[in-house]
């Protein structure tokens, strides 16, 4: 909540202000009810009495009518002539039927009368002979008939004859031809059922009706006895003095209700002088009005009870926040309090006094808080209740001596605090003296001096502890004079020296420059130092031991001087270093060796940064680039790049190799000598750090000038030979393309003459055979021979070429379906018939169909053509694979040849045989050695003159 | 030259030789009335499209066979081959490629160009005369053109 809020609340949460607060919303609903009521009543009022006037108007205007009507019947029959006549002849008997017909016909009528002029009776109905003829003059109604010959109504009276109850009497003329009144037509009109009619009327419940006639005698009232007597209308002179006052409405006070007030309403009837009157209750009014009431009432309850609840809730709200606030103030209260609790546990001053006879005889807040103890406790000397049970009896009795002496009061004890712990307490007193030397009173603090007492206790075990790390410590400590005598030693160091214990080191080391250093020049050294420092660390030195055995000890040593700066005082620790001199030694001569190697390696060993200087080097890495030692290298050379790379964009590419990669191999360049030079080189390298943590990149680099030289030598050669091949190539197919041309050329041009010449040497032969003589004939058939055989040639030559030069297709081949079919091909039915043939089964071949077509066929022709002229004839053919080939042959039985000559059977041109003998040229042979010898095979033949010949061919196999 | 207009064989022969014994074959079996020899491809091409020399004969009265020799000077017989069975107007006619070249390679390509017959011709002077003979004969007598 916000201060505001608080403020708004605060009012409401005033135990006074809150009923205060109900009471005005109270009272002013309240008011607002009653003042919300009384508006109503007014206007109700008001309302009720209007209507009230306007029913006074309406039954007036009834009655009126009403009235009017029975004097309008009864008009006409006054106007009868029949009646007429019979009234001017006063004949009762005529007049009869009449007045029965009157009667009759209208029930309000129920007995008529009829006058003369004078008010003589001298008819009736129903029949009263006993008034015939009696004169009604002295009558109201006839006065008033007669006083201006209209028609009249009467006041109220009571009838005499019949029921006696009460009645008008209207009366209407009869007048004669000339309009003289002859008498007068009476009925008497009993008020009851007037009443009837008025009753039957929607009238409010709440208010009663009375009709007054002329005098003011009720003719009909709802709330008066009225039938059997005249009787005065209670109110009529009220009316008369409203009436003058011009007052439609009037009150009055009602005795018969006790004096209650009522309202009455008035309106003449018509112009008979008649008044109807409307009285009301004013309590009726009130009784009304009632539900309005309660409905006010409850709302504004309702209303009251809503406030009173917002209120006690609002009000909650506020005590919420108010406690909240208290319990924040509270809160605050607490912190101060405790702060000043505190400040007590801080300063642990407690301040007393007591009277002349040492007993506390004021409350002491401060012993109260402390102690958490009321005063009736502490009283008198109760308060040593709250010392030490040890020290009650020693307090007890200092403090009885001191009150006795009236001396100077002081001593130590514990206090018991309010949580139970106990504090020590210095406590003093003096006695304030009045004139006379009596004790007036006592006075005095109690200081907690625990905080003392603690740290004193402190203080003992701190020394206690050091002098523990003293004689227990591990490192030798020590005191000595400059001049070198000892003046303490600790445990351990006498272990270091050798010593059994401390006394004996500083009783025997009488000189500590002779007696410890192995070299004494060290301590004059340590104490030179001195001369620039206060602390002297790490100083290292070999010392003798007692057994004479020498150790490397390190030293811290502190000089401790007096108020000239002389030195008065060495002290520090001392540590045996010997194994770790020895690993330093170790280590020292292994980094030699690293040295060495390093130094005397023939590889270059590097190690640069990445920013483009070099960190070390070693003497074959500045040879290589040119310098006479890697000191005059390292700082000749500042930017790695530009000095020594040919190529500066080189080592970036390394750079980038060595980052991304971490290491780089085999990286050749070429680089920059000291002398300008260039040369090549191959590194290798890591990525790494130098022991103070500084990248670099280290590894091996190696001269590889000589070997790159070489390598462009093989290059260029390489390149020579390539282009060589091409040229050869290019003149290779050059010579192809030619020889294609010259196989067309021969094939097409050549034979052109043969056949000319054999053409018209036929022609000379047929159209000039008469001119020639046998010889002629003989000659022309030799040129047509030879014709023939150089076309054979030239088509053989032609094969050949095609052999070598055609396009190889090579597939699987089943080479005993294709010796058969060959064999079949080739050799005619009937030669066959002269023919055995054997075909064992072959190994496939892997090769050109076509070509090895051409292969069997021409090997096969060759044997059925050697071998028919023989008696035996026979072709074996079978076939056995080895080492890599398959080896097919083809053996006969035929004349076969001289194997002094088989290696000239495959030379084109070749023939073994004349040509009288066996047809052929030569060229069959070449072209199957030419196929076999593509295909990557093998051919050769075995024979003897007369018998037989085997030819031999191999083929690689090849794996499908 | 209105008989160019009735040719019905066109001989197309570089070598006189061959133009001779070819006349005399056909001769011998009387087919030689309406040939036209002519000696290198483009006099035939000429001959055949009405063009130059030969341009007012009507290209729509082709021969009924063209005998083509392929060694031909200027414009050579495949070339010639081509440009005939290229031509909607000449690519009916039948065309008899008779030439000394045995190659595949030749042979092949005269029958993708749409050549009707292949022949070499051979050494052999009465086998030539047979061949001519047949040729001659089946072409024009045995063989059914389209109708124009």
């Amino acid at each position: 909540m916000t201060e505001e809020d608080t403020s708004t609340h605060h009012w409401l949460a005033e135990r006074r202000c809150f009923p205060l607060i109900i009471a005005s919303a109270f009272v002013i609903l309240s008011v607002s009810a009653f003042f919300i009521c009384y508006r109503h009543h007014v206007v109700n009022t008001k309302q009720t009495l209007k209507e009230d006037r306007a029913a006074a108007n309406l039954l007036s205007l009834l009655l009126d009518e009403h009235l009017n009507k029975i004097v309008s019947v009864m008009e006409s029959y006054s106007r009868r002539p029949l009646l007429i006549r019979a009234a001017r002849e006063k004949n009762a008997e005529k007049a009869k039927t009449h007045l029965i017909s009157l009667i009759e016909r209208n029930p309000d009528i129920d007995s008529v009368i009829i006058t003369d002029r004078q008010g003589t009776l001298w008819a009736a109905y129903p029949e009263r002979p006993e008034v015939l003829g009696k004169n009604f003059a002295y009558r109201d109604w006839y006065q008033g008939a007669s006083k201006e010959w209209r028609p009249y109504i009467s006041d109220a009276y009571l009838r005499v004859v019949a029921e006696k109850d009460l009645a008008v009497a209207i009366g209407v003329l009869l007048f004669n031809e000339t309009g003289e009144a002859i008498g007068i037509l009476l009925n008497a009109y009993r008020t009851v059922s007037m009443g009837n009619m008025i009753k039957q009327l929607p009238l409010d419940p709440g208010t009663s009706i009375s009709v007054a006639d002329r005098k003011g005698q009720i003719i009909y009232s709802s709330r008066y006895v009225y039938e059997k007597e005249i009787r005065i209308y209670p109110f009529y002179p009220g009316m008369k003095k409203a009436a003058a006052a011009n007052r439609k409405i009037f009150d009055v006070n009602d005795p018969e209700l006790g004096g209650a007030t009522r309202f009455i309403s008035y309106a003449p009837v018509g112009n008979i002088g008649w008044t109807v009157f409307v009285g009301r209750d004013k309590r009726s009014i009130f009784i009304s009005e009632i539900a309005y009431y309660v409905q006010v009432t409850a709302i504004a309850l309702l209303l009251f009870l809503s406030v009173v609840v917002f209120l006690f809730y609002t009000r909650k709200q506020g005590t919420v926040q108010q406690i909240l606030n208290q319990l924040e103030a509270e809160k605050k209260i607490r912190a101060g309090q405790e702060r000043f609790e505190s400040y007590i546990d801080v300063t642990t001053q407690l301040a007393w006094t007591t009277n002349d006879k040492g007993e506390i005889v004021e409350d002491n807040p401060s012993w109260s808080k402390y102690t958490g103890r009321g005063y009736e406790a502490y009283m008198g000397f109760g308060w040593i209740e709250d010392i030490h049970p040890d020290d009650r009896e020693r307090t007890g009795q200092i403090w009885g001596k001191a009150v006795a002496e009236k001396s100077f009061y002081e001593t130590e004890y514990r206090v018991r605090r309010y949580d139970g712990v106990y504090h020590d307490y210095l406590a003093r007193g003096i006695p304030l003296l009045d004139e006379d030397g009596t004790v007036r009173e006592w006075v005095g603090t109690c200081i907690d001096i625990t905080e003392r007492k603690l740290s004193e206790e402190a203080l003992i075990n701190s020394e206690k502890k050091y002098r523990n790390i003293f004689e227990n410590a591990t490192e030798g400590i020590f005191q000595s004079t400059p001049e070198g005598r000892y003046i303490s030693v600790n445990p351990a160091f006498a272990r270091i020296g050798g010593y059994s214990s401390p006394e004996e080191m500083i009783e025997s080391v009488s000189d500590i420059q002779k007696k410890m250093y192995v070299h004494q020049e060290d301590r004059a050294r340590l104490l030179e130092l001195f001369n620039k420092h206060d602390i002297v660390t790490d100083f290292e030195a070999e010392i003798k031991r007692r057994d004479n055995a020498i150790i490397w000890i390190s030293m811290n040593v502190r000089a401790i001087r007096d108020g000239g700066g002389e030195i008065t005082l060495l002290e520090g620790t001392i540590e045996d270093i010997t194994q770790h001199k020895q690993a330093e030694q170790a280590l020292r001569k292994s980094e030699e060796k690293f040295r060495n190697l390093f130094d005397n390696a023939l590889e270059g060993v590097y190690q640069s940064t990445p920013g483009g200087r070099l960190i070390t080097a070693n003497m074959a890495f500045a040879r290589m680039f040119g310098y006479e030692s890697p000191e005059e290298m390292m700082n000749a050379v500042t930017d790695l790049a530009g000095q020594m790379y040919e190529n500066p964009d080189d080592r970036k590419i390394a750079v980038g190799i060595f980052r991304e990669k971490g290491y780089i191999k085999d990286f050749e360049c070429r680089m920059r000598r000291k002398d300008g030079s260039i040369f090549w080189v191959r590194y290798d390298g890591r990525f790494t750090e130098t022991s103070d943590g500084t990248p670099c990149f280290q590894g091996f680099i190696i001269d590889i000038t000589e070997r790159k030289v070489a390598e462009e030598e093989i290059k260029k050669l390489n390149e020579e030979l390539e282009q060589r091949v091409m040229d050869r190539t290019a003149k290779l197919e050059a010579a192809n393309k030619e020889l294609e041309a010259f196989s067309y050329s021969v094939s097409h041009d050549l034979r052109s003459p043969l056949r000319a010449i054999d053409g018209f040497s036929n022609i000379l032969m047929k159209e000039y055979t008469n001119r020639l003589d046998a010889e002629g004939v003989r000659l022309l058939n030799v040129i047509r021979t030879s014709t023939k055989h150089m076309d054979q040639l030239i088509t053989d030559m032609l094969a050949l070429s095609r052999v070598s030069k055609s396009e190889m297709k090579l597939s699987r081949i089943d080479m005993t379906t294709l010796a058969h079919s060959i064999y079949h091909e080739v050799v005619p039915p009937e030669v066959r018939q002269k023919l055995s043939l054997s075909v064992a089964p072959l190994p496939d071949s892997h090769g050109d169909p076509v070509l090895l077509r051409h292969v069997w066929s021409n090997l096969l022709s060759n044997a059925v053509k050697f071998t028919l002229p023989r008696d035996e004839r026979r072709i074996d053919i079978s076939g056995n694979t080895e080492k890599g080939m398959s080896i097919y042959s083809i053996r006969d039985t035929g004349v076969g040849f001289n194997p002094n000559y088989a290696h000239k059977l495959f030379g084109v041109f070749q023939r073994l045989h004349k040509s009288s003998e066996f047809e052929g040229n030569g060229v069959g042979l070449a072209i199957v050695q030419r196929i076999i010898h593509r295909h990557g095979g093998r051919v050769w033949a075995e024979g003897k003159i007369n018998e037989g010949a085997a030819f031999f061919f191999s083929l690689p196999i090849k794996e499908a | 030259m209105s008989h160019m207009n009735e040719v019905e064989i066109l001989l197309v022969e570089d070598n006189p030789n061959d133009v001779e014994m070819t006349l005399r074959a056909l001769k011998e079996n009387n087919l030689a009335n309406h040939v036209v020899v002519v000696t290198d491809g483009e006099e035939a091409l000429d001959f055949i499209f009405a063009r130059g020399a030969f341009s007012d004969r009507k290209v729509e009265n082709g021969p009924k066979v063209i005998i083509l020799d392929l060694k031909l000077p200027k414009v050579d017989g495949l070339e010639v081959l081509r440009s005939l069975k290229g031509d909607a107007r000449t690519n009916v006619i039948p065309v008899v490629v008779m030439t000394s070249s045995k190659e595949e390679s030749d042979i092949v390509t005269s029958y993708r160009l749409g050549v009707n017959s292949y022949i070499v011709k051979p050494v052999d002077f009465d086998k030539f005369m047979a061949a001519v003979k047949d040729l001659g004969l089946y072409w024009l007598l045995l063989n059914q053109p389209p109708k124009e």
